[in-house]
């Protein structure tokens, strides 16, 4: 049994077959063979070496006559080892008498080659390895031939294994076969993993190189509550597992009873418990979850599907079946936050060297107008249907404020001229998640409806630190007392100036610290719809004044880390079920 | 007399860069050569000379300390002629290629 570590974007517990799918896409499925189907098999495998001989051969000669003898060598020590007899007995065997598929008998046997120069401490075994993964990918070429498949084709239920998934091949994941998936680079923050967790898929991201490690078919268990994923898991921790996920069931099936239920403190304060969204078809589950409203719809999806610019038509088809899906329930609709590397369709102005600190988000939107004033325009237009609030991210002085809502402004005008509906006394909201303008937020708080407080990118600007780079990424503590410092700042001041605040990043999912943000006076959280059952039990549990001593003695704390074993000592105490397994 | 007789010799590996791909391959194409069953021992592991994937499994840098073991009629000349291809580095041996396995040829 292998264990890796990486990093949890997506909770739950997924145990199924593997599907590898390597740097180009392959898809490597294991497949056990009818036994009358052995001798096709291995005439098949004999034709693909055969194939695949051809073309080294081809290369040699090729390379040989530009180049010179020396590097044709190199495709004739690749044909050796196509050639090697202990490799062909191999394949052969495990097709005969092991039944297996060519594909797999391939994938698995010459991995296990790779890996074992992988293995060898030097750099030019390292390259060997490339050599047999070379070989590997010609001969599944052959063999795979056009039954490459797409992953919005699966048929029966996996567990997706891949190099990386981008946030669009994410999207097309279906939940009813892909149990979960596990990716060797990426990070925490990425849109592939926010979208795992609207797909309520359980998800680890950013492990390192392990898919030498495995082969399609392989049973494998993503622990997305742990970041870990674990191959050739042995039969106890399979049946651990198991249990675990049987048991999240049970509590999810009761915690979904509360769907109901008002999210009402033990001390009898309601608190306004909302959902954040990235696609349409998640209002459903924030309806049956007994969400109040959407605290934060993202709409990053709408550029980064499309190869395309979003036409204001797209816009507002997402915005109103959202919208009217809610039934009269606010839906806070934020306006783009994405960098420009991450627009397909934008051209990319000078190279940016930091694009954390670069052109993104409310910058991006200011720079282009026209891109702006189209989303502006949808959401005004949807504002007609129900009750929609416009909030504008990574606000980090009042001029952006200031211009943002002049923008807004025109586009009112424009609609009024047109005779287009739109709810002219529309809610007009900032993210808080620049230590700027936590700074200034006595002077925001009088040109804004509410604000929410975005955790994610507060941590990262205040302790300067990019949670994908896991070198530094023990730094990155939502319950750094610093980060705590200025959502205590925010919401206190907010409450002076009367005006509507609300946390919806990470840490408002986290029972244990969303008790800590009830003590400091948050009577609003956003979560992602899976969360709200687990958020709601909490609220039902405990007493604001409880909260407000818990909040207290953890702000006298001066690490991260001691803030953290506090609180969840606090959560076991007061709701020993939500402490994470 | 000889016939199951085992040969060994003790051999350094010369090769600046230790048994990469081509030298590997070379070793192999001069070892499929022989009937005798060649074997390559490396930190008392053993690997099979007329495979490259175990040669090159070996993972044996430049100075690697080797041992080739023969076992059959032709051991003997097997061994002394890798033997001779490990004191050059296996390089020269590869772009000597042709003589060499034809002089074999007619032994």
């Amino acid at each position: 049994m292998l264990t890796l570590q990486g990093i949890a974007v997506s909770s739950g517990v997924a145990i199924g077959e593997a599907l590898v799918i390597d740097y180009e896409g392959f898809r490597i499925p294991r497949r056990f063979l009818m036994r009358d189907a052995v001798d096709d098999e291995l005439q098949r495998l004999s034709s693909a070496i055969e194939a695949v001989a051809e073309d080294i051969e081809r290369n040699r000669v090729s390379i040989a006559s530009q180049l010179g003898e020396q590097y044709g060598a190199i495709f004739a020590a690749h044909l050796q080892v196509l050639r090697d007899e202990r490799l062909n007995d191999e394949l052969r065997r495990l097709v005969l008498e092991r039944h297996y598929s060519p594909e797999y008998a391939v994938s698995r046997t010459l991995r296990r080659y790779a890996k074992v120069f992988l293995e060898l401490d030097n750099a030019h075994h390292v390259e060997r390895a490339q050599d047999i993964f070379d070989i590997e990918r010609s001969l599944l070429y052959y063999l795979l031939g056009l039954r490459r498949e797409e992953l919005s084709h699966l048929t029966s239920p996996v567990v997706v294994l891949a190099h990386n998934l981008r946030p669009s091949e994410t999207a097309k994941l279906n939940p009813e076969f892909v149990l979960g998936f596990a990716t060797e680079i990426g990070g925490g923050l990425s849109h592939t993993a926010i979208v795992a967790k609207g797909l309520e898929i359980p998800a680890v991201v950013g492990i390192g190189e392990f898919l030498t490690d495995v082969s399609g078919g392989d049973l494998v268990i993503v622990d997305g509550d742990h970041g870990r994923i674990l191959l050739q898991p042995d039969e106890e921790t399979i049946a651990r597992y198991r249990h675990e996920v049987e048991e999240h069931r049970t509590i999810s099936a009761r915690l979904d009873e509360l769907a109901d239920l008002p999210a009402q403190t033990q001390d009898g304060t309601l608190i306004r418990l909302a959902a954040n969204i990235e696609f349409p078809h998640e209002v459903t589950a924030c309806s049956q979850r007994g969400a109040e409203g959407i605290g934060l719809y993202r709409t990053e999806f709408l550029y980064l599907g499309a190869s395309e610019e979003p036409t204001e038509e797209d816009h507002f088809q997402a915005y109103s079946q959202v919208v009217n899906a809610m039934e009269g329930h606010s839906v806070v609709i934020r306006t783009l936050d994405l960098g420009a590397d991450k627009m397909g369709q934008m051209p990319l102005g000078e190279e940016e060297h930091n694009p954390v600190l670069g052109l993104r988000s409310i910058r991006l939107s200011l720079k282009n107008v026209t891109l702006f004033r189209t989303q502006l325009r949808a959401i005004l237009r949807a504002s007609a249907l129900g009750q929609v609030e416009l909030m504008f991210p990574l606000i980090s002085t009042m001029v952006e404020l200031r211009q943002a809502k002049s923008v807004l402004n025109d586009v009112m005008e424009d609609l009024a001229e047109e005779g287009i509906p739109f709810d002219a006394d529309l809610k007009v909201g900032m993210m808080v998640e620049v230590p700027a303008a936590v700074m200034m937020i006595d002077r925001f708080l009088r040109e804004v409806d509410f604000v929410s407080i975005g955790t994610n990118d507060l941590v990262q600007y205040t302790l300067a630190v990019d949670r994908d780079n896991k070198d530094v990424a023990d730094l990155y503590q939502a319950v750094d007392p610093a980060v705590l410092r200025l959502i205590e700042v925010t919401i206190k001041s907010a409450k002076v100036a009367d005006v509507f605040v609300s946390v919806c990043g990470e840490i408002s999912g986290q029972p244990a610290y969303a008790m800590l943000l009830l003590g400091m006076g948050v009577r609003a959280l956003s979560v992602p719809p899976s969360l709200i059952p687990e958020i709601k039990k909490l609220c039902r549990s405990v007493s604001l004044s409880d909260c407000e001593a818990i909040c207290e003695c953890a702000m006298g704390m001066e690490t991260a880390g001691e803030i953290k074993t506090y609180l969840h000592e606090e959560l076991r105490k007061t709701v020993p079920e939500l402490v994470p397994f | 007399m000889m016939a199951k007789e085992t040969v060994t010799c003790e051999v350094t590996v010369t090769n600046e860069q230790g048994l990469h791909l081509r030298p590997a391959d070379a070793l192999v194409q001069l070892a499929q050569k022989f009937d005798a069953d060649i074997e390559l021992l490396h930190d008392g592991a053993c690997f099979d000379a007329k495979s490259i994937l175990e040669v090159m499994a070996l993972g044996a840098g430049p100075g690697a300390q080797l041992v080739i073991q023969a076992r059959g009629l032709d051991a003997k000349q097997a061994v002394d002629l890798l033997a001779s291809a490990f004191q050059e580095g296996f390089d020269q041996v590869h772009s000597d290629n042709a003589d060499e396995c034809g002089q074999m040829g007619t032994d």
